[in-house]
């Protein structure tokens, strides 16, 4: 099919020549030499056509096929279930048959195809969650804290989170962040001057002294975000904890086929 | 119909699935999932956009926390959209290890934090220096987020001086619009 042998879009259609008339060469729903089956999924109604009963005109309107009238558009949706029989257009330009839904592109790349195997979401849960300070005092601590984002199972089907957190906490300022993975709030390591080990002198040293990270996880068929954090003590200057956070959450719940 | 496939077609839902013709799949594709091969009522998530280049990471120019925020792509959205991002040449180890094997090359996701090693090792006890990365997105840009975890004593905790790389990065935008949240 040529680009310019038909043509529609909601604010025109066109044919070969540019011509589009009432003339019995071009299309005519259900009165013309060819009968076409255009199934719309609406029903049209006859024109109450101003210049008399005896020259009944058929159009669509906003499609600027005839001058004379605009009828209402109004019914039921069709049926156009494929059942079989439908064999690949010649101009490769879509597919549709039984179990199967194909398009291409003008230079016959494929553009879409039920059978490959598609990525879909289930569910999208939004939500805030407040994240309390860890404070570890002189000792240092560490943990793990699950906290739930779908309250209840996930549908079917569901075998991944993916999505987005915005952050808000002493270290991020309502930064929106990739997440499926682990996201890494915070991980900071300080330097300390001192002694680690009795009898040496005392020397710079690297401390992994803050870290929290959060991963999706989906556990007992519910989501979860998963929280680890580590803290090292309160001491020798070090005012280290976890941040109390905000977290707002987009995670799209999905799976494959 | 009653074979095995079904492609139901109506100006409201589409739905392409296997096994005996179900009014229930036509209507809710969680019906059974398991039998959808597709269906215009899931959610699918599409690309409105894939972007590529070179962003060059500073070794300097870290907020007072510690991070840098780059603005890499302008996404010309009215929303916030989801992204999912690619690091096309992550270097890191591949092993995990206390001991130091060489570094390498690779392309991994970025849906979290990526670490991007080095060898060069940081003044002040000694550790080789990294980069925390992290994609994202504001309202009007595609951003990398660079964390420098490496900072000096406290009280003030000043970001040490990190180092420069060229992170070649592949970001899908998708339609997917982030909620605005007061």
């Amino acid at each position: 099919m040529t680009a310019d042998s038909f043509y529609l879009s909601p604010s025109e259609l066109s044919m070969a020549g540019g011509k589009v008339t009432h003339n019995t060469s071009h299309i005519r729903l259900g009165t013309g030499v060819t009968e076409i089956p255009m199934h719309l999924g609406i029903t049209i109604e006859r024109d109450t056509n101003p210049l008399g009963n005896g020259y009944p005109i058929w159009g669509l309107d906003g499609l600027g096929w005839t001058r004379y009238s605009t009828p209402a558009i109004s019914g039921t949706s069709l049926d156009t279930r494929a059942y079989g029989s439908a064999v690949p257009p010649s101009n490769d330009r879509g597919l549709i048959v039984p179990g199967r839904f194909q398009t291409w592109s003008d230079d016959d790349k494929s553009t879409f195809d039920s059978d490959d195997s598609l990525l879909y979401l289930t569910t999208d849960y939004t939500g805030t969650i407040n994240i309390p300070e860890v404070n570890p005092g002189a000792g240092g601590t560490a943990g793990i804290r699950m906290w739930n984002v779908s309250n209840g199972p996930v549908l079917p089907g569901s075998a991944f989170a993916q999505g987005m957190v915005e952050l808000e906490s002493d270290i991020w300022s309502r930064d929106w962040m990739a997440i499926g993975g682990t996201l890494a709030t915070v991980h900071r390591i300080s330097r300390f001057f001192g002694v680690v080990f009795p009898g040496q002198p005392a020397r710079w040293n690297a401390v992994c002294t803050q870290l929290q990270l959060l991963t999706p996880v989906l556990s007992g068929g519910e989501l979860y975000l998963r929280e680890e954090y580590y803290v090292a003590s309160q001491q020798f200057g070090y005012t280290f904890k976890i941040p109390a956070l905000t977290l707002n959450y987009v995670l799209a719940v999905g799976g494959f086929n | 119909m009653t074979g095995d496939a079904n492609t139901f077609i109506t100006p409201l839902v589409q739905a392409v699935y296997t096994g005996p013709q179900s009014d229930a799949i036509e209507a809710d594709p969680h019906a059974d999932i398991s039998k959808v091969k597709f269906h215009s009522l899931l959610p699918y998530v599409t690309i409105r956009e894939v972007i590529t280049g070179t962003l060059t990471l500073e070794a300097t120019g870290y907020d007072a926390v510690a991070k840098r925020i780059y603005n890499v792509h302008a996404h010309g959205l009215a929303f916030v959209p989801m992204v999912i991002g690619v690091a096309l040449n992550l270097r890191a180890i591949d092993t995990d290890t206390w001991s130091y094997p060489p570094l390498v090359t690779g392309q991994v996701p970025i849906s979290g934090t990526v670490m991007i090693g080095s060898t060069d090792l940081s003044g002040y006890g000694g550790w080789y220096k990294s980069k925390d990365i992290q994609v994202g997105a504001n309202a009007t840009h595609v951003t990398i987020t660079d964390v420098q975890p490496d900072l000096f004593q406290p009280p003030d905790y000043v970001p040490l001086t990190s180092f420069t790389y060229d992170l070649d990065y592949r970001i899908a935008i998708t339609n997917y619009a982030l909620p605005v949240v007061p």
